[in-house]
């Protein structure tokens, strides 16, 4: 059970505190409503640059690392389609220098050209690091791309090219921070060796006087229903032929949510898990071969990708996948297989829950999703699953109709 | 609200380590204690003497561990996996330089039934011959992909090129290594390395006296030691000398940078003073390299030195990618700093922003039983206890900039430094 205290201030910042009086750190954690699905087709990227550019300066701080450092802190920050979220880890005693710093960026930043140059060349070279100068690292952008015709989701995060990164400019900068970086549209949690009162009065302090955005009346474009199967192939210098496919899911608050991420880890969730015994050890077909759901806030995917070994051929590999997949819907599970996957989610949230900084973070996403209790009741939703509610979800959504799949060649030069 | 008026910063006191408690499990091996976390989860670390530095031949440590998992006599690789996923557990065995581990994570109830898994493969793992094909030919797909990534190249290339080719911390692995292993070589290391050498076992988490002697007696009768212990050969340690190498890929968009060299460990006096420089130099995010050549020049999404530390050896080593176009400008950058360090004194007011951040970062290292047991375990390991941790704190108040520039030009000559890159 995780306690915590909710309260919202009069321009709108939200702020959850949970004490933990076993540490001497303290969590901060910001997340702020904006992500990649803000982005417009034309100019992908932008949320994560942005994150970048929170680091230049702001108002009254020349340099957020080094005034944090200074106070024995660290943080980092991670964008994705739906929000972006920003953390910082510090000596609960400097506790008010981590809130002066961040209320200072959200504030206002002292926007420079010079730092939007500097961070358009260090994003691009983690465009590179991560996605064109690695085996396989094009598929992600790919897959999206078959797997959503019209809602942002159809970009990553880190953007389309390398050319969108390039072409931001510093009017870019100043509206999306007008648009998107104001109390209202921010949720901060603090976790750790703190006292609730000391936190509620410090944080009204450093942020009590920020002016509150304007609302922002999200209309992001609806996916269209898939109504038939989405196949490609394609051939890049990669050692190996490799399998990718991906199925709709519902959104993460839609209530089938839960049993299309149980589904994933019954299929890949641990060494005993279905993908791994059948098709890498008993008929070895796959060197390798995983599972996950995108457990995003619109409609997500749950994706699945394999390497093949050398001598198998692509249709056998596919086939044998889909043997797995229709198992899921013409089988109930067994009672052992059941409890089983109900016992390694309930272990991974423990292990998850055990740092503050994962708790901090829990409380500000799901107090954005509209329901933070379930930092406490989640595990439930999946433990209350039934036989019956995967095999339903196995049918509905693990369908060629809702399938996108690629096939991936080594190219033979 | 004025906001010139900024908080001040508060010193740390003490950075509060105790030490473990430790216990005999069972004769001959240790256990120690580190209590602690508010989720009822435990973690069990076993450390055998099955590191690469007790292998007879390559690879040997690394497919014994990961055969651990492969099956016993009274239970399959699946019904293993089946039995360990059905408490909601996790099971590793790795090799590493000097060790072996094997780890178990698990909630507290379910401790007794995991720990009868985890005795039962110390005890009786029997490495079928079809589960080591599997896994050798994946080894060799995976190794296939490594392959392709210049980081991949540069890294091996670098232990390679400061501890020698066939030294265990150095040595590369190629696809004939893997066709010279077979389950007899295998099941004979587990036999002298797992069964005949007493491990050393770290419990961390929340736990009381039933789960321990749960524990207990999981280890009772497990090791027979021999009275004739197997003799390790060491490798002929060539004297270390600097070298530059280039690897090419081809098209590489990124170049690999690898710049380091062995270097003194943790009992030396200069450590202290060289783990502060290695720290202001590249060991956090506003450091000098970061700050040059990722915050100001755009070289780079990330640059950062490390110092390692193992039991025949440690390292020093710089590590980045970079854009192929900027990758001599990046070089150069980095020397440039490093000779900053040796021809100016730090200023007063980063020398104090190193120390306050290192009196962070130390606190942050010992936060909960999952952190400090891993700290305690380097201190144990090198026979050190709390109180070098203690000594480390006290000299990051004191160091002056006088010591580290002295240190910078006694350990950070460009011609004692090896340079490996990886590039188109």
């Amino acid at each position: 059970m995780i306690d915590y205290k909710k309260f919202k201030l009069d321009n709108g910042l939200r702020l959850m505190v949970h004490e933990d009086d076993s540490t001497a750190m303290a969590a901060v954690n910001i997340l702020y409503d904006v992500g990649a699905r803000d982005e417009t087709p034309d100019k992908t990227g932008f949320a994560h640059l942005f994150e970048h550019l929170m680091f230049g300066g702001s108002i009254n701080v020349a340099d957020f690392d080094t005034a944090l450092q200074a106070a024995g802190g660290t943080n980092n920050a991670f964008t994705t389609s739906d929000i972006t979220n920003y953390y910082d880890l510090i000596p609960a005693i400097n506790l008010e220098t981590a809130l002066w710093l961040e209320s200072d960026r959200m504030l206002g930043l002292d926007f420079s050209r010079q730092a939007l140059d500097v961070q358009k060349k260090v994003v691009s070279e983690e465009f590179k690091e991560h996605y064109l100068n690695q085996p396989y690292g094009e598929v992600w952008h790919k897959m999206l791309s078959m797997s959503y015709t019209k809602h942002p989701y159809g970009w990553p995060v880190i953007g389309k090219n390398l050319q969108h990164i390039d072409n931001f400019v510093l009017d870019d900068v100043k509206a999306f921070f007008k648009k998107h970086y104001c109390p209202n549209k921010a949720i901060i949690t603090i976790a750790g060796g703190v006292k609730t009162g000391e936190v509620l009065e410090l944080v009204k302090k450093w942020f009590g006087d920020i002016p509150p955005g304007a609302n922002l009346n999200r209309q992001l474009p609806t996916e269209p229903a898939q109504t038939q199967q989405v196949k490609q192939q394609m051939e890049a210098a990669v050692p190996l032929n490799a399998l990718y496919m991906a199925f709709k899911i519902p959104a993460r608050l839609h209530q089938n949510y839960y049993a299309a991420d149980f589904m994933s880890d019954i299929l890949s969730h641990g060494r005993s898990s279905r993908l791994y015994q059948s098709l890498v050890k008993e008929q070895q077909l796959f060197s390798n071969i995983s599972a996950y759901v995108t457990a995003n806030i619109d409609p997500g995917l749950l994706y699945i990708e394999g390497k093949l070994h050398e001598q198998v051929a692509m249709e056998t590999a596919e086939q044998a996948v889909w043997d797995e997949l229709n198992q899921l819907k013409s089988e109930h599970l067994n009672e052992q297989e059941l409890v089983k996957v109900k016992h390694k989610i309930e272990s991974h949230i423990e292990f998850s829950q055990s740092k503050i900084l994962n708790r901090a973070i829990d409380l500000s996403y799901f107090e954005l999703i509209g329901d933070v209790e379930l930092i406490n009741t989640e595990a439930t939703c999946y433990s209350n699953l039934t036989t019956k509610a995967i095999k339903d979800a196995a049918e509905q959504y693990l369908t060629e109709e809702n399938a996108c799949t690629l096939h991936y060649y080594a190219s033979q030069n | 609200m004025n906001r010139t008026n900024t908080p001040a910063i508060k010193l740390l006191n003490q950075i509060p380590l105790n030490e473990a408690d430790s216990i005999e499990l069972v004769p001959g091996v240790k256990a120690y204690l580190v209590k602690g976390g508010k989720k009822e989860v435990v973690k069990i670390q076993t450390y055998f003497n099955a590191g690469r530095w007790q292998e007879p031949q390559k690879l040997v440590a690394q497919l014994t561990a990961t055969m651990l998992k492969e099956g016993t006599k009274n239970l399959s690789a699946k019904a293993l996996a089946e039995k360990i996923d059905y408490y909601g557990a996790t099971l590793s065995a790795r090799a590493h330089f000097d060790y072996a581990s094997i780890t178990v994570s698990t909630m507290r109830k379910f401790l007794p039934q995991v720990m009868d898994i985890k005795r039962e493969i110390i005890a009786a793992s029997i490495f079928p011959e079809k589960e080591l094909n599997i896994i050798l030919s994946n080894l060799k797909q995976k190794l296939a992909v490594l392959k392709e990534k210049p980081s991949y190249l540069a890294s091996t290339q670098f232990y390679k090129s400061i501890f020698g080719a066939a030294h265990p911390y150095g040595y590369d692995v190629d696809v004939e290594d893997y066709n010279q292993l077979s389950v007899e070589k295998l099941f004979q290391f587990y036999q002298d390395q797992y069964q005949s050498s007493y491990p050393t076992v770290y419990i961390s988490g929340k736990f009381g006296e039933a789960e321990i002697q749960k524990i207990r007696e999981c280890y009772t009768g497990l090791f027979t030691i021999k009275s004739q212990p197997n003799k390790i050969v060491q490798p002929n340690e060539a004297p270390y000398q600097a070298s530059t190498k280039v690897l090419y890929k081809k098209d590489a968009l990124q170049a690999a940078i690898r710049i380091g060299k062995p270097i003194v460990g943790k009992h030396h006096p200069d450590r202290f003073t060289l783990n502060f420089l290695n720290v202001l130099l590249g060991g956090y995010f506003g450091s000098r390299l970061m700050s040059n050549i990722r915050e100001d020049k755009g070289y780079t999404y990330a640059i950062n030195s490390s110092i390692s530390s193992y039991m025949h050896n440690s390292y020093f080593l710089i590590s980045t990618e970079v854009g192929i176009d900027v990758c001599d400008a990046a070089l150069n950058e980095i020397f440039n700093e490093i000779d900053r360090l040796k021809n100016e004194p730090v200023k007063q007011k980063e020398l104090q922003l190193v120390k306050n951040y290192i009196s962070g970062a130390l606190l942050r290292l010992i936060d909960g039983p999952f952190k400090t047991d891993n700290i305690l375990k380097g201190l144990y390991d090198f026979g050190l206890d709390t109180r070098y941790f203690q000594a480390y704190v006290d000299k990051v108040k004191h160091i002056t900039a006088e010591e580290i520039q002295q240190c910078a030009q006694q350990y950070l000559n460009k011609e004692t430094l090896t340079q490996v890159i990886a590039r188109k």
